[in-house]
């Protein structure tokens, strides 16, 4: 099962703050989540993924024990 | 002195304390042309008056408290005034920006800035209103914190509305960190509260019912909406700082490697979840506030002892958590508001507690205090506030305590201020704009490219490619927008919204990919700024002047007077010693990459600040050349 985790307005919109999830790629981790939240569809989409802690590929594919974290960019301190 | 431009009351307030007397300080249109206003406005009349003998704690540190022409208004996010003086902490110019009302009610009075010189013979606080200056006793008020002292001056008033600011006891006892506060908000920075401090003035209140005329009302109002339905609809300023503030950046410094940990030995803390901002706002978040006129809405209120207090930034969140090792979110908020009450600025009086913890750690200095174990920190700061025990040593700031125990390489600061929270090694042109910021290791200062560089827009952030020419850029459009009298918030606009949303499209891939190539351009806009007798669509500043203020403004012209101000500054810091070798930053950060197998995670300083020093028009030693300080017409 992917650890994924969620940040950011992201995070405060879905409620979803940490889930384990069945995906093969990112493409699917995106998708099995905008279909359970499709109002934040747009949300996710703009989300810069991380696969343990590193900038990955959008099309990665993902192993069982890898820890996916989804945050939309941010600025301004 | 009248004006021909709306926006400006047109005098400038000249306050005696010594001789409790008050008179006219110059200023002509001409002025307003070249300065603006805020910080520029500042530094001019400073640079006017210093001669780099002077001592931050003496008759001769004058205190400018200045606001812009857009301030009282109604432009978005114009609720703003500086304070500037000579910085107890850095022995330079300093110059500090708040929220708040105060600014405002300067302007309803009738005044754009008013002066403090000398020193009080007596404690002292001080009622202007329109007809004159009353100089009044405070040695009821000495000691207070800084919401007594403002309910105590509320009580002391007939009238109900005024501004007002004050300091707290760590102001009174010449912290070097000791900020300004005024209402919830401080001027925190570069120790000016001393200065009020030594200068026996408690605090300042201000009252009128004076307006700043609106040279076209009818296209003013159109603009303030058009701008305030942009700022609105933007991801940033609409969305992401209304609903996590600043603290909202915590999570995202923490996945790039930024967020200051263990005195900035690394750039990410394990325990990062537990004093982030999503956590501050599921399980602490009262409501989001704003200052008058802001729509961005930014601050946060929380609940501590009970009661509704403002809550943390993201500096106060990164410095008092990760930074320390220290995992208790209630802790923070509890010690962000001790510091405000106190008067003392959070990322000082954070970052020099951290120095302690590693020195002790490193057997240099025993303190007692230690990363992770912070069960004693209210003491220890309410003790550096009245300079008590051990307190006594840690209000001198980390740059003092190094050069006396040893740990420089680690005392986290640039020319005495200490750094944001943001960890600069995997953030290359944030590292150069801490280096070589006119008021020491500050993030906005120094041009905030960190925005450019995970945080916001995704570029290459430790290749030094084309950071010294947006350094200068950023810089300079900051250096305007304060001097206009506004947020710095509102530049983070300046990036399309779509480059955010879609940070995996093509286009702001593409964005990304070619920043560190056009730094040729960046220079060439830098260096003629005067062709680009523009107004950008996404830059709504530079409209806004001619509509509310009357005077010619396009963006080349606005870049060209924040250029002017930056140097400025900068002249006035070569008047008090400061050269190429000020610009630095503490070894760790240059010469110990934060990823071991990685050896361009350090801030390849020596490389960018040359490249800064040509930019700019600065000789090798980092002083402007006398052909920049004539293009710029300064004198």
């Amino acid at each position: 099962m992917i650890t994924l985790r969620c940040f950011g307005l992201l995070r405060l919109e879905t409620g979803l703050k940490e889930a384990r999830m069945e995906a093969s790629d990112v493409p699917q981790l995106l998708k099995a989540l905008q279909d359970q939240f499709p109002r934040q569809r747009e949300l996710i989409r703009g989300s810069l993924v991380l696969v343990n802690g590193k900038s990955a590929n959008r099309r990665a594919k993902l192993s069982p024990e890898d820890r996916v974290d989804l945050f939309p960019p941010v600025a301004g301190g | 002195m009248e004006s021909k431009y709306c926006g400006y009351m047109g005098r400038v307030l000249c306050i005696d304390l010594t001789a409790q007397a008050v008179s006219d300080y110059p200023w002509s249109d001409r002025d307003r042309e070249l300065y603006l206003g805020g910080k520029i406005m500042a530094a001019k009349i400073l640079a006017d008056h210093f001669t780099g003998k002077e001592e931050p704690l003496s008759e001769e540190n004058w205190i400018v408290v200045s606001t812009g022409p857009l301030t009282g208004t109604g432009a978005p996010s114009s609720a703003r005034f500086n304070i500037s003086g000579l910085s107890p902490q850095t022995g330079i110019l300093a110059s500090s920006n708040c929220g708040g009302s105060f600014g405002i009610w300067l302007k309803r009075a009738g005044y754009d800035a008013l002066i403090l010189k000398g020193r009080c013979p007596e404690k002292t606080w001080i009622e202007i209103n329109e007809e004159q200056v009353l100089f009044h006793n405070a040695d009821d008020l000495w000691g207070t914190k800084t919401s007594e002292c403002q309910q105590a001056l509320a009580k002391k008033l007939t009238y109900k509305k005024f501004g007002k600011l004050c300091i707290g006891p760590a102001g009174e006892n010449l912290v070097r960190y000791a900020g300004i506060i005024s209402e919830e908000r401080a001027a925190g920075r570069t120790g000016l509260g001393s200065v009020l401090g030594w200068k026996n003035l408690k605090a300042i209140t201000v009252t009128g019912t004076k307006q700043a005329p609106i040279h076209n009302k009818e296209k003013t109002t159109a603009w303030i909406k058009k701008w305030t339905k942009y700022l609105t609809g933007h991801p940033l300023t609409g969305s992401q700082l209304p609903k996590l503030g600043t603290a909202g950046l915590v999570s995202s410094m923490q996945m790039r490697g930024l967020l200051s940990t263990k005195n900035y030995s690394a750039g990410q803390y394990e325990d990062f979840d537990k004093v982030s901002g999503e956590r501050l706002a599921e399980d602490f978040n009262i409501t989001n506030k704003g200052c008058l006129t802001c729509p961005i809405r930014c601050a946060r209120s929380v609940r501590v002892d009970g009661q509704a207090v403002k809550g943390p930034e993201l500096e106060t969140l990164g410095l008092l958590g990760g930074n320390i090792c220290n995992n208790d979110l209630q802790k923070i908020l509890e010690w962000n508001h001790q510091l405000d009450e106190l008067g003392m600025d959070t990322i000082s009086a954070a970052n020099t507690i951290a120095w302690a913890m590693e020195a002790g750690e490193k057997g240099l200095w025993d303190s007692g205090l230690r990363f992770g174990s912070c069960e004693e920190l209210s003491s220890i700061f309410d003790d550096i506030a009245h300079r008590r025990g051990i307190g006594n040593e840690l209000a001198e700031g980390s740059k003092r305590l190094s050069e006396k125990y040893g740990g420089k390489e680690f005392a986290m600061q640039a020319k005495g201020l200490e750094l944001a929270a943001y960890e600069p090694r995997k953030a290359a042109g944030q590292g150069l704009g801490y280096a070589v910021a006119n008021r020491g290791g500050c993030h906005l200062n120094g041009g905030y490219l960190v925005i450019l560089e995970g945080l916001g827009l995704n570029t290459n952030p430790t290749t030094p490619k084309a950071k010294a020419d947006f350094t200068m850029l950023f810089q300079d459009l900051m250096e305007c927008i304060s001097a206009s009298g506004q947020c710095l918030f509102t530049s983070y606009a300046f990036f399309p919204g779509f480059l955010l949303t879609k940070p995996n499209g093509i286009i702001t891939k593409a964005v990304n990919a070619a920043i560190p190539h056009i730094g040729w351009a960046v220079r060439f806009m830098n260096k003629c700024p005067l062709v680009l007798a523009i107004h950008l669509p996404v830059f709504h500043h530079t409209k806004m002047i001619p509509y509310a203020v009357g005077m010619k403004m396009n963006f080349g012209r606005y870049l060209r007077i924040g250029e002017r101000g930056y140097n400025l500054e900068r002249m006035v810091n070569c008047r008090f010693g400061i050269t190429a070798e000020n610009d630095k930053l503490p070894k760790r950060l240059t010469d110990t990459p934060q990823d071991p197998k990685d050896p361009t995670t350090k801030v390849p300083l020596e490389k960018m600040k040359k490249t800064y020093y040509q930019a700019r028009g600065w000789d090798k030693n980092g002083i402007p050349t006398q052909a920049t300080l004539k293009k710029l017409k300064i004198k």
